[in-house]
Parts: C-alpha cells; sequence; structure tokens
C-alpha cells in the first residue's frame, strides 16, 4: 500500500472509532441492563444483539472506545516522552549510558506484562496506573529505538558543524536532533499506540484495570468467549473486531509515516 | 602518425562499442546514463577513461560488464569482445565466466570486493574452482601465492590465510588486483582502482597494474576522474560528460591541446604549482534540447550550438571530438577509432 | 600574538582496548591572515589536530592558546560565544548541513548563536554572506538536498564567514567534489581571504593545491609533525624523506614529465615508540633512526624531524 494511503486509510479509520466513542448519539445505554432481552442475536433493534445481562451490544462496543482509546492514547504519550528523553539521554557515549542500556537489558527480561497486573491491582485498581503499566511495558522498546537513531544523528558532520557554530547542548538537541528524529519518533509512537491498546485490553480481559460495568474491548471478549460454545458467537466478535480495527489503524499510520521518511531520506542521499 | 583504419584485423580490437545507450528506470521514470556512445579499444594500450560525477562513466563499465540488470536496460548495434563475444546477447552464466578469465575487474573498494569471513586463500581457491581452473586447494593455494608475490605483497601464504579485515588498503586492492590477473585476462576494467587509497600508495597500485598491462598484450580501461592518472598512466584517453563521449584521442595530443572546450576546462582545473586552477563559468547561453549541453559553460559556444548537438567526429587523424568548434579539418571527416598513434609508453 | 597556537598537543583514542597515539606531541602556530597546511596521509593525525582545534576533541595533554586564550580553560558558555571566531569547512559538503533545515537557516546559526541580533541585522548579514560565497540570497530557501554537491560546500563556506572569523578550519574541502567544481571552490577561498583577512588552517592530502593555497606547511606523520617550513620550499625540496616520498609520489597532469620512481625503502627495521616514526619505510635509516630526532632547525623558519635531513646530508 502507498505511504499516503496506508497513512490516510489508518487516521480515517482510527477517527472514526474515536469520535463515535465520544459523540455518537446511542438509543440504549452501555450499561442499561434489560432482563426482557438477554442474549438476542444481532437484529434491526440491536445491531450487535445483546449479551447474558441484556445489554446492547452496539452501544458497549462503540462507548468502550472512551475508556480504551484515551487510555492507549495517554500511556503512549507517557511512554513517548520516556522513550523520547530517555533515548536522546542514552544515545550520548558516556560510560554510565552504557550501564542504563544493560539496565533495561535486564529490566527487559522481566515477565513485564505480569509486573503491570501486580502494579494495577496494589494500586487498587487505579485507571490511570494502567497508562502507567503501558509505559513500562513500551518505554524500553522506544528508548532502544530512538538510541539506535540518535547515536547515528549525534555522529553527523552538521552536528559537528552546529557545535562550532556555538549551539549549546539544548539547542542541538531541540533544533538539530529532534527534528531529524521526527520520522522515527512519529512511527514509533504509532506503533507503541497498537501495543498501548494491547495492554490496555489484556488487563482488562484478566479482570484488570477497566472492570465492568465500564465497557472495554477486553472485558467484553473476555465475557463474550465463555458464550462461544453455546453458540452466541457476537458477543466476543464486536469488539474483537473494533480492538483489531484499531490496532490495524495504528500499525498503517506507523507504516505510512515510516515509508515517507524513508523516501525523504533517500532523496536527500543524492 | 595516422593509422590505416582499414587495413586494421578486426582482432586487433579487444573491444568495439557502437550505439551503446544504458537507461536507468525508476519510480516511472526513465533516465539515460550513457547515450549513444561509440568507440573500439585496440588490444595492447591502455585507455583512460575520465569524467566528472554524472559523467556515466561508471554505468559504462555497468553495461561493458554485464551487470545492468533488469529493469535498466542497455540497448547497442555492436558491444563485441575480442572480435567474437557479443557481450550483449551473452548469457549471465557464460558472462560469469568470461568475467575474471577473459576480463578482468578491479573496482574502488577493495574490501566490498572480498569476503569478509572466508580466508584470501579460500576466495582464491573459489574462484579458481568456479572458472575450472583448480579443484585441489592445495594447488590453488600455491597459484594464488605465486601470484601475490608477483605484485610485491610481503608474505603471500601469510595473506592467504589471513582475511581481509587484516589488511590495510593498498594491501587489500593488491589481493584484488590478483584475482584479475590470475587468470591472464586480455582486458582489465579498472574503476577509479586507486581513489580510496593514499598516494603513496596508489603509486604502488598504479605500477603494478601499469606493469601487468605493459608488453603490447593486454588491454586496459581506467576510470578515473584524475587527469594525472591519466596522463602518466595511459596511452589514449576518452573524455566523458553527461553520458556522451566528448573526446578521443592520443594521451599526449589530447593533453597538449584538447579540442573539446570540456577537455579544457578539466585541464585548467588541475591545480599546478605556480598555474591558479581556472574554474569554469556560466555563459548564460539557454539551450534547447536538441542543443550542446556543454553550451551553458563553454566559451566558445555560438548560436548554432544551441539547436544543433555536434556529432563525435573525426578532428584529426586519430583524434574525435563532439565540437562545432573543433580545429580546422586536415582532411575530409570519417568516423575514427578511439585508438590511434604510435607512441606508447610504459 | 598568533592567531592559533597549539603547543605539544597529544590526543590518543583506544580501539578494541588498543591504544592509537592519533596525535603524539604536535606543535603548530598560526599567524592573522597566514594560510597554514596541515599535510599527511590517512592515519597521520592531521584531521584529528583539526578538531582538536577546533575544540571538538579534547586533548589529552598540551595548551590550545586562540588569540592569546586558553580554550582549554574557558568555561563552555564563553567558548561558544568565542566560536564566532572560529569556524569549521568540512569535507563533505551534504552532510555537514542539517537536512531538515533551509540553506537559511543554517548561515544564520552561528549568529543566532554568538550574537544578539534583530531579525532584519541577521537576514542582511545572512544574505551578505550568500552573495559573497556567489550563491546569491535566492538560494537561501532551499534545502541542502536541492542543492549540487559545490553549491552545498559553498553554503558551508557561507555559514564559516558569517561571523567574520578569525580563522577557519579547511578539512579537505575540496576533496569529495568534481575536478572543476573544485576550482571554483579554492578560487573562492582565495577570494574571501583577500577579502575578509582571515586564517586558513587547511587540511589536505592534495600537494599541488596545498603548494597553491599555503604559506606554511607542516608535513605529519603517524601524529607528529616531521616537517614545517615556507610551503614553497617544503614542497620544491623536501628535508624529510617522508615529505619526499609525497612529492615523488605525486602524478604531473603534463604526460611530458616523467613519473618519479618511487624510493626502496630500507626495510629490516620496524618502528617502535622511541624510534623514528618513519623507520622501515625509509631510505635512508641507520641504526641511529632507533633513536627519535627532534624537530630541529635547519634554516630559519625551517625544522625537519630526521637525523639525515635530504637536502642538508648526502
Amino acid at each position: 500500500m502507498p505511504a499516503s494511503l496506508s497513512l490516510y486509510v489508518g487516521s480515517t479509520l482510527l477517527a472514526v472509532i474515536l469520535l463515535a466513542g465520544l459523540f455518537l448519539p446511542l438509543r440504549y445505554g452501555a450499561t442499561t441492563l434489560d432482563t426482557n432481552a438477554v442474549s438476542l442475536p444481532p437484529s434491526a433493534d440491536h445491531w450487535f444483539g445483546t449479551d447474558e445481562v441484556g445489554q446492547d451490544m452496539f452501544a458497549r462496543t462503540v462507548r468502550a472506545a472512551r475508556t480504551d482509546l484515551p487510555l492507549a492514547i495517554g500511556g503512549t504519550a507517557l511512554a513517548t516522552v520516556l522513550g523520547v528523553a530517555g533515548g536522546l539521554a542514552v544515545s550520548s557515549k558516556r560510560r554510565w549510558s552504557e550501564w542504563i542500556m544493560r539496565g533495561l537489558d535486564a529490566f527487559q527480561s522481566l515477565p513485564l506484562l505480569i509486573l503491570t497486573i501486580a502494579l494495577v491491582v496494589i494500586s487498587n485498581n487505579n485507571i490511570v496506573m494502567v497508562a502507567v503499566a503501558v509505559a513500562l511495558v513500551s518505554g524500553p522498546f522506544y528508548i532502544r529505538i530512538v538510541r539506535s537513531q540518535a547515536v547515528v544523528v549525534r555522529e553527523s558532520r552538521f552536528i559537528e558543524a552546529a557545535i562550532t557554530s556555538g549551539a549549546s547542548t539544548t539547542r542541538v538537541m531541540w533544533k538539530h536532533m529532534l527534528p531529524n528524529l521526527r520520522a522515527v519518533i512519529l512511527a514509533q509512537t504509532a506503533l507503541t499506540g497498537a501495543v498501548a491498546l494491547l495492554v490496555v485490553a489484556s488487563l482488562s480481559f484478566i479482570g484488570v484495570g477497566v472492570v465492568p460495568p465500564t465497557p472495554s474491548w477486553g472485558a467484553m471478549i473476555r465475557g463474550g468467549a465463555g458464550q462461544l460454545v453455546t453458540g452466541q458467537w457476537w458477543a466476543a466478535l464486536f469488539p474483537g473486531l473494533a480492538l483489531f480495527s484499531c490496532i490495524i489503524s495504528f500499525n498503517l499510520i506507523a507504516d505510512g509515516l515510516r515509508d515517507r521518511a524513508g523516501r525523504r531520506r533517500s532523496a536527500g542521499s543524492t | 602518425m595516422s593509422i590505416d583504419l582499414g587495413a586494421e584485423r578486426r582482432s586487433d580490437l579487444v573491444l568495439e562499442v557502437e550505439d551503446l545507450t544504458t537507461t536507468y528506470h525508476s519510480h516511472g521514470n526513465a533516465f539515460e546514463a550513457v547515450r549513444q556512445v561509440s568507440f573500439d579499444l585496440v588490444r595492447g594500450r591502455r585507455y583512460g577513461l575520465v569524467g566528472e560525477s554524472g559523467s556515466g562513466k561508471s554505468s559504462l563499465i555497468r553495461a561493458l560488464l554485464g551487470l545492468v540488470r533488469i529493469p535498466n536496460q542497455v540497448t547497442a548495434t555492436t558491444l563485441r569482445f575480442d572480435g567474437r563475444i557479443d557481450l550483449l546477447t551473452t548469457p549471465a552464466k557464460q558472462m560469469r565466466q568470461i568475467r575474471g578469465a577473459e576480463i578482468g575487474y578491479v573496482g574502488q573498494n577493495p574490501f566490498g570486493a572480498l569476503h569478509p569471513v572466508l580466508s584470501v586463500g579460500e576466495q582464491y581457491h573459489q574462484f579458481l574452482k568456479a572458472h575450472g581452473q583448480s579443484r585441489r586447494r592445495r594447488d590453488s593455494l600455491a597459484r594464488a601465492a605465486e601470484v601475490l608475490a608477483g605484485l610485491g605483497l610481503p608474505d603471500p601464504p601469510a595473506v592467504l590465510k589471513g582475511h581481509a579485515g587484516q589488511l590495510s588498503g593498498g594491501m587489500a586492492q593488491r589481493v584484488v588486483l590478483g584475482f584479475s590477473t590470475l587468470l591472464q585476462p586480455q582486458f582489465i576494467i579498472a574503476d577509479e582502482p586507486t581513489t580510496a587509497l593514499d598516494v603513496t600508495v596508489q603509486r604502488q597500485v598504479l605500477d603494478l597494474l601499469a606493469e601487468e598491462t605493459s608488453g603490447g598484450k593486454r588491454s586496459l580501461l581506467l576510470v578515473t576522474h584524475d587527469l594525472s592518472v591519466v596522463a602518466q598512466y595511459c596511452d589514449d584517453v576518452l573524455v566523458m560528460r553527461k553520458g556522451r563521449i566528448v573526446e578521443t584521442g592520443p594521451v599526449r595530443q589530447v593533453f597538449a591541446a584538447p579540442h573539446h572546450p570540456y577537455t579544457a576546462a578539466l585541464l585548467a582545473s588541475v591545480p599546478r604549482p605556480g598555474t591558479p586552477p581556472r574554474p569554469m563559468t556560466r555563459t548564460g547561453a539557454a539551450t534547447t534540447g536538441t542543443g550542446c549541453e556543454f553550451a551553458p559553460l563553454c566559451p566558445l559556444a555560438q548560436e548554432n550550438c544551441l539547436v544543433d548537438r555536434p556529432l563525435l567526429l573525426s578532428s584529426t587523424p586519430g583524434r574525435r571530438a563532439a565540437c562545432h568548434h573543433m580545429p580546422p579539418q586536415r582532411e575530409a571527416p570519417r568516423p575514427v577509432s578511439a585508438a590511434a598513434g604510435p607512441g606508447r609508453r610504459d | 600574538m598568533p592567531t592559533l597556537e597549539m603547543s605539544d598537543i597529544t590526543k590518543t583514542f583506544y580501539r578494541r582496548g588498543q591504544p592509537v597515539h592519533a596525535v603524539a606531541g604536535a606543535t603548530i602556530t598560526v599567524q592573522p591572515r597566514e594560510t597554514v597546511a596541515l599535510v599527511g596521509e590517512s592515519g597521520s593525525g592531521k584531521s584529528t589536530l583539526g578538531r582538536l582545534a577546533l575544540m571538538l576533541l579534547r586533548p589529552d595533554s598540551g595548551q590550545v592558546l586562540f588569540e592569546g586564550e586558553d580554550l582549554l580553560r574557558m568555561p563552555p558558555r564563553e567558548l561558544r560565544a568565542r566560536r564566532a571566531r572560529l569556524q569549521v569547512v568540512f569535507q563533505e559538503p551534504f552532510q555537514s548541513l542539517d537536512p531538515q533545515h533551509e540553506v537559511r537557516d543554517t548561515v544564520a546559526e552561528p549568529l543566532v548563536c554568538t550574537q544578539r541580533l534583530d531579525k532584519g541585522a541577521l537576514q542582511s548579514q545572512v544574505d551578505e554572506a550568500l552573495e559573497m560565497v556567489g550563491l546569491g540570497a535566492a538560494k537561501g530557501s532551499r534545502y541542502p538536498s536541492q542543492l549540487s554537491g559545490g553549491e552545498q560546500q559553498r553554503v558551508g563556506i557561507a555559514r564559516a564567514i558569517v561571523t567574520r572569523p578569525a580563522l577557519i578550519v579547511l578539512d579537505e574541502p575540496t576533496s569529495s567534489l568534481d575536478l572543476t567544481v573544485r576550482a571554483g571552490i579554492v578560487s573562492l577561498l582565495q577570494k574571501l581571504q583577500a577579502e575578509l583577512g582571515m586564517s586558513y588552517l587547511f587540511i589536505s592530502h592534495d600537494l599541488d593545491t596545498v603548494h597553491f593555497l599555503a604559506d606554511r606547511v607542516y608535513v605529519m606523520y603517524r601524529g607528529q609533525i616531521v616537517e614545517t617550513g615556507a610551503a614553497a620550499d617544503v614542497l620544491t625540496s623536501p628535508e624529510h624523506p617522508y615529505t619526499a616520498l609525497l612529492g615523488a609520489a605525486r602524478l604531473d597532469v603534463d604526460p611530458e614529465v616523467p613519473r618519479t620512481p618511487l624510493p626502496k625503502p630500507h626495510t629490516g627495521l620496524s618502528p617502535a615508540a622511541h624510534s623514528c616514526p618513519f623507520l622501515g619505510r625509509c631510505e635512508r635509516s641507520t641504526d641511529k633512526c632507533i633513536s627519535k630526532p627532534p624537530l630541529a632547525e635547519v634554516s630559519p623558519g625551517r625544522s625537519v624531524a630526521c637525523w639525515y635531513p635530504v637536502q642538508s646530508s648526502p
């Protein structure tokens, strides 16, 4: 897929899901129980059917974007700050940056998802801690990616030229390092978005973080999974599709950004 | 002085090229890196191919070696090696046999040409095996050691046991030179073989290359941007600019009195003690697509240069230049081979 | 007062734990309005010495005086301001320009970093610098990738002159350029020096350009200065066998001028820490060369580090 097309498709899909979650008026409430309409298949009335306590699946699937996406985006923002600042800091050739990288190796060898589960549970299911959990899981990857590029940029002649021009370290960072890392940062942020969404869903899947009755794709898939065997396929399918679409969108955006950056670099090397 | 081309036997020509064009395709655009180039190379002479970046000299070499791949294409009415092999239609498998055995090649970066993990000796063995010249490693190593000793490498057995990474630039280039001379090919193509080397090492490598191609049996096509290298090591020169050959002829004659203003500008740009290098100046003349490509920079440009591109024609016997203002003709114009003139130098 | 005075500079790098003495006790001076060339082959330490002069590297020992002030003891903020007087032009024109910045911003950077100027003054000084290097203000809004190699190098030169420095380090400024472009850059450098009166520290391996451009020359070999003197003297009548070798290896563009045969090295000896660094490649070496010859004056302004100088001893 051409870079511009995948960027366009990805961001449109994501925007539609997010905006629908925030603003789409719904016939049924996302947490309204209806004992007369338990486990109904999709129909003109209930587009995505209802679950075992009679909640409208369409309303829940759409409204879940209100909690899941902001959490993922918040976590991604946190990971981005951590990744860019950390990546730049450890890109220097100092000895302590080597130590930090080894520390990161050790940290990443831990079962991070289990660690984050513990973290959220200990904080008494504090929703903010879910975002922190996201940053913990994807931050180290982010730091590595930024560092690997920053090391190359830092060694460039134009950085030396900036230093001999009298630029301070801060100026070199903001005016020369970051603009030349922009493409990598944008692509990695989009990719982290996908990971973040998966972490949020995984946590709520096992009942940590966002818990019912607040709608969340992970918890809904969990609930629906149990009903698959009894033939109620819709309860897990639709939240699954929503989650899948969001992750695909993030990946499309990341691909598009990366392709665009690649093209610019090759155009510049002539 | 002049030579009669009619009497020249076909087998005297190691390479015949007529109307060669290389077209590169990328992102739906076609770009002609080499445009309708025609020249002949006479056996036993050393040719210097000079040009600046973008002149198409490297693309021309890739075309000669059969290294231009789809979707890029080479077209030519003639591209004949040794009077018998059509390089344009030779299948890739056979071209691999020709390269190395009949046409030796030395590139700019010796470390790119050598395998980083296999020992130098193993690479020589593989090379000889691929060309059906040796089956036993011991024989290969003995032959390789002989060649390397001939190239002035100290302690060839140690070099053969070692890897490319352990060699200095000059030694590595000599190892590559060993590959291109091992099977005694009659034609060696060297593409900027000393550009990456220090001046003292450059001299050693060039002296070796000259030695290998002395004796009038082997031909050399030396691609370079350095006019001094051509002046000191070549018999004839071909000057390329923007994909075309603009001047050819014996080095001594061309360097003493260039016929094309671009050649003159190149020579004037060389820094020499006492004389300041003279940069080219833009005259501001605008050309149409059919005009001479050098006209905007040419001090001699006149109206006809802007619309009518000059062909590469004989200027004086043994020399050709693509310029409307080349020196007055002493005889009727006729296409002449790039090669001419006695006075070869060793 | 010399513009630049570097004394007894040493710099050692470690490659896989092995020490590489890039600069091993070099002393150079550059006078106002003077062009001084550092000549040598790859690994001679000439580029490292240039980077030490620019304070892109700090020496292990030695002193760097720039316009009489000790750069090594200068607080960072003051050093940054002082960089307006000490500029550089690199070998690789494209790599030395930030691809994300317009030419105008790149040229303005030394002014922005070292001087407080209003927008108008900044603009006019940048335009003036662009005009001086023959680019014209119109190219200011281009990006580096939209310029030719020669134009890119002119941008680099405009950046170097915009603050009217006292010294520009020219690190092989023409090596990666085409021949015809090279001539234009060389004459531009000459013109700018005549107009602005700065000194050049010209790092190069191209003896012909050095001969043409430089007043004085330092020949470096393995991190040490082996010969120094007026450029014309050193290049036409070398005293050190290494300088002589460089001269002999040089190829003349006139086909009628025969090549000088390269001297055969006197093998059997190899250089050690306290020997002459050229031992083993030298045709004149004897047992005496096992001890290192000091850089000694052989005639006024001319010094050579050799026990058997070419001209002075048979």
